[in-house]
């Protein structure tokens, strides 16, 4: 495939007439159908490596996302651009949308899927019929059990991959450390893997921590911050209540600024709402939880606070990257309050099952005689409709042989030894995930460079900083001086306001 | 607005059913003592408009009349209007009467889905305005956008300059009457290519209303648009985004069957034998059907005579509590009997 080739079909589907760093290699290693690993940072055009393949390729791309948002974010966007064979399965899909879907399956170029969507045989059957010309794996940290976000179902992709006669694999991740990216390679298993690592460090982002004596203090800080600088930010939260809080208290404070709040609580149609108003710069401040973000592909965004510290380094390091996605001088800024060390420590506490909990759940398997169905049911409902618990219980128990193929086998470890196991597990589990925290916190009270100290896990070089680097070394308020976004237009009547939208000039159309 | 509507509800009612009835009534559950009460209690307009109401939120507004001293709540969860709410929903009588249109028996369903059709071709109308062939839709609801494809279709010869001068003068006729608060929430959820529309949250704190009465007040002006287009003619773009071919009519699923079996000449017992229902049941659907049908043939289930006693009690009496009605007529009178006369006289 000849250079000028590529770049022409880039500009064709995607108006783009260049490549960002790493695309053109991977979509030519894929298009010569090697099988690819790839570290791109957030915000660097991941999808382009197998959107542009896709439109390329003879048959369909297969890509793996555990983020529903995401795919159905990256549906919505390329259906816009006009790139309309695409299709998203997963679990919010009415049985009658998903039979229509498989029907016509082979009509699409792209097909999104979750993990457990992969899972069904029927699904497996289906896809075997088709051409598959790239088995994409979207979020392949989520294949470590060391990853951050381990996912039990992403550990049988290697089992399906093979199921589809292997075509070529292409496995994509924005954070991973040497230690995952290791992990993620050995459990995919393939002879001729090629690697791409690029570093995650944004040379034009600054750094900077704030500690703070009194949540008052955080407040007062953060209106005047805001008061300051008029230019699109992000302010993540980590409760839903605290953003609405803070965006009323914000409004209140300053009112020629246009201020909302975005968390997973709110109903869909408010949400896409806010989304395509920041997008479109009809506002300029969304506090949010960690919900907002996935699939918002905003160039402009050039300030990221962290009203809260969040629990890990690599979710940081992909919120941040956010910010100055055109190169533009951003700065992320941490406040950090002695307080915020319990309530994340409280969340991911909350995230894995207690040993009490599993206990119920294998005394109802073992001496209620539970089916699979029964189980799940009161799994899910114990659980108040968590079912991050039920995952991991189910994944452990196929772990140790005692369920296969959604029917239980008893016989094969008595109850007290899984027990154990799971427990054991949950603990080492706690333990890693307390760890990433304290490797947050231990950041945030770094002495010397910040950008030296988060990138150290993850690459050994560092690009020079393009602007100022942290506050450690250079940073200044008063040196950080972007200029200011134009205001929108001004409140009218509804009347004005009716004739602005509608295109209609003149009052005397009256 | 939205206390309006509840302390409304809570005086035609007089006690003689529970909040959680108006909750019911405002939510169309479908249950068919709720489409018996609304027409009962002459509240029919109020059905199913606001589906996404949560308990939650609809128990704190009665528990905040209640404190306030403007409603007596009972221990059976009846509740009646003390003075202070007699003066309070005068108050606000005087203030919503004039603009309340709302028609929920026959918009519950085509009001929610002609609002979408309407969202949707708003924003597809100024994109395409402006040469803008690709945007993300505001609606994602598949049926919609199919809808409104067909809708789009249908005018491609049009210019667009036309069809939105049209749109502005369809709507500016009809917001026109509205206090400018009200105009101005209804035209902050519209999208466009200048503007994308405001959400439920934002329009409450520009306009300093609850939530609730930000989602009641949009129903309201949706409502009050589709009679337009339905009892008019000069809605002529307005009218192509109503979805005249589902005709609502507020019946349940399942009375529905038991119409189609009625229109066979089967009896109420070999309805039920059929359907594994009990009688009662299909006595409920019965009345249901009543409500709805225009000459409803009713001499199976109740003879001449004892139509017109049991007329002649209605008519007497203010109570619609059934146990007062019944103590007043003969024995074999019974409880469907009067339901279906109380159906038919409406």
């Amino acid at each position: 495939m000849s250079e000028i080739n590529l770049e022409a079909y880039l500009k064709q589907y995607f108006g783009f007439s260049r490549f960002r760093q790493g695309q053109k290699e991977i979509i030519e290693s894929v298009l010569s159908k090697q099988h690819v690993f790839a570290v791109l940072p957030t915000g660097t055009g991941k999808s382009i490596c197998y959107q542009l393949p896709a439109m390329m390729l003879p048959g369909a791309v297969v890509v793996i996302s555990p983020l529903l948002s995401l795919m159905t974010d990256q549906v919505k966007q390329l259906k816009s651009q006009g790139i309309k064979r695409v299709v998203a399965l997963n679990s919010m899909l009415t049985p009658r949308e998903r039979d229509s879907h498989l029907a016509n399956l082979h009509h699409y170029k792209l097909i999104y899927m979750s993990p457990e969507m992969l899972q069904s045989k029927r699904m497996i059957r289906r896809l075997q019929q088709l051409t598959i010309s790239l088995f994409v794996i979207d979020e392949a940290h989520c294949i470590s059990q060391w990853g951050h976000e381990f996912r039990p179902d992403y550990l049988r992709l290697k089992q399906i991959h093979q199921l589809l006669d292997s075509p070529p694999l292409l496995a994509l991740t924005a954070t991973a450390t040497p230690e995952v990216q290791d992990d993620i390679i050995e459990a995919l298993a393939l002879e001729k893997l090629r690697k791409f690592v690029y570093p995650m460090d944004k040379p034009n982002i600054a750094l900077v921590v704030e500690q703070v004596d009194t949540i008052r203090e955080k407040e007062e800080r953060l209106i005047r911050l805001m008061e300051q600088y008029h230019i699109p930010t992000l302010i993540y939260f980590s409760s839903r209540k605290e953003t609405s809080r803070m965006a009323a208290l914000l409004q209140e404070q300053i009112p020629n600024r246009r201020i909302a709040f975005y968390h997973g609580g709110l109903d869909h149609q408010d949400r896409l709402l806010i989304q395509q108003q920041f997008m479109q710069n009809q506002l300029e401040v969304v506090c949010c939880t960690n919900a907002f973000g996935m699939g918002i592909n905003k160039k402009d965004i050039q300030f990221v606070i962290h009203y809260h510290a969040p629990s890990q380094i690599e979710a940081f390091i992909q919120e941040i990257g956010r910010s100055g996605r055109n190169g533009q001088e951003s700065v992320s800024l941490v406040f950090f309050h002695e307080s915020d060390r319990i309530i994340p420590q409280r969340l991911l506490e909350s995230e894995l099952p207690t040993g009490e909990w599993v206990q119920f759940a294998l005394n109802c398997l073992y001496q209620e005689d539970y089916s699979y169905e029964q189980l799940k049911e009161i799994c899910l409902l114990t659980a108040d409709g968590n079912e991050v618990y039920w995952r991991f219980l189910q994944f452990q128990l196929e772990r140790l042989g005692v369920l296969q193929e959604n029917t239980f086998y008893v016989q094969q470890m008595p109850q007290n030894k899984v027990q154990q196991q799971i427990e054991q597990l949950i603990a080492k589990r706690l333990q890693y995930k307390t760890a990433k925290l304290e490797e947050m916190l231990e950041w945030l009270y770094t002495n010397s460079c910040r950008r030296q100290q988060l990138f150290k896990p993850f690459q050994e070089t560092l690009q020079p900083s393009a602007y100022m680097c942290c506050d450690h070394c250079d940073f200044s308020w008063t040196d950080w001086q972007p200029s200011p976004h134009e205001q929108t237009a001004q409140e009218q009547d509804w009347l004005q306001t009716l004739m602005r939208i509608l295109y209609q000039g003149d009052t005397n159309e009256k | 607005m939205f206390t309006y509507i509840v302390l409304d509800c809570i005086q035609k009612i007089s006690g003689e059913r529970t909040v959680y009835n108006i909750y019911h009534l405002l939510t169309a559950k479908k249950a068919t003592q709720t489409i018996q009460d609304s027409n009962l209690f002459e509240l029919t307009g109020y059905y199913g408009i606001d589906k996404s109401l949560r308990r939650e939120d609809y128990d704190l507004v009665i528990q905040s009349l209640a404190e306030q001293g403007y409603i007596q709540l009972h221990q059976d969860q009846t509740a009646i209007l003390l003075q202070k709410g007699e003066s309070y929903l005068q108050k606000l009588e005087g203030e919503f009467q004039a603009i309340i249109c709302f028609d929920g028996t026959r918009f519950h369903q085509s009001g929610q889905q002609f609002a979408n059709h309407l969202l949707l071709f708003v924003q597809t109308l100024t994109y395409m305005h402006q040469k803008q062939t690709h945007f993300i839709p505001i609606i994602e609801d598949a049926a919609t956008q199919q809808y409104v494809k067909q809708v789009w279709y249908h005018y491609r010869q049009q210019a667009s300059t036309i069809l939105l001068k049209t749109l502005y003068r369809e709507l500016y006729q009809l917001l026109n009457k509205y206090p400018a608060d009200m105009a101005g929430l209804f035209v902050d959820h519209l999208t466009t290519r200048e503007r994308v529309g405001l959400s439920t949250y934002q329009i409450a704190e520009k306009y300093k209303l609850s939530l609730l009465d930000v989602s009641v007040s949009y129903t309201n002006i949706i409502h009050d648009i589709c009679r337009h287009i339905l009892d008019t003619d000069n809605m002529s773009l307005l009218s192509s985004l109503y979805p005249h071919r589902q005709p609502s009519v507020m019946i349940s699923e399942s009375a529905k069957q038991t119409q189609r079996l009625l229109s066979k000449n089967l009896s109420m017992a070999e309805i039920a034998a059929m359907r594994k229902l009990k009688i009662n049941t299909v006595m409920d659907h019965i009345i249901e059907i009543a409500y709805i049908t225009n000459n409803f043939h009713w001499q199976p289930y109740v003879s001449d005579i004892q139509y017109q006693q049991i007329k002649q009690v209605l008519q007497q009496l203010t109570s619609r509590k059934l146990k007062n009605i019944k103590e007043r007529l003969p024995e074999e009178i019974s409880y469907f009997q009067i339901q279906l006369v109380m159906a038919l006289e409406k």
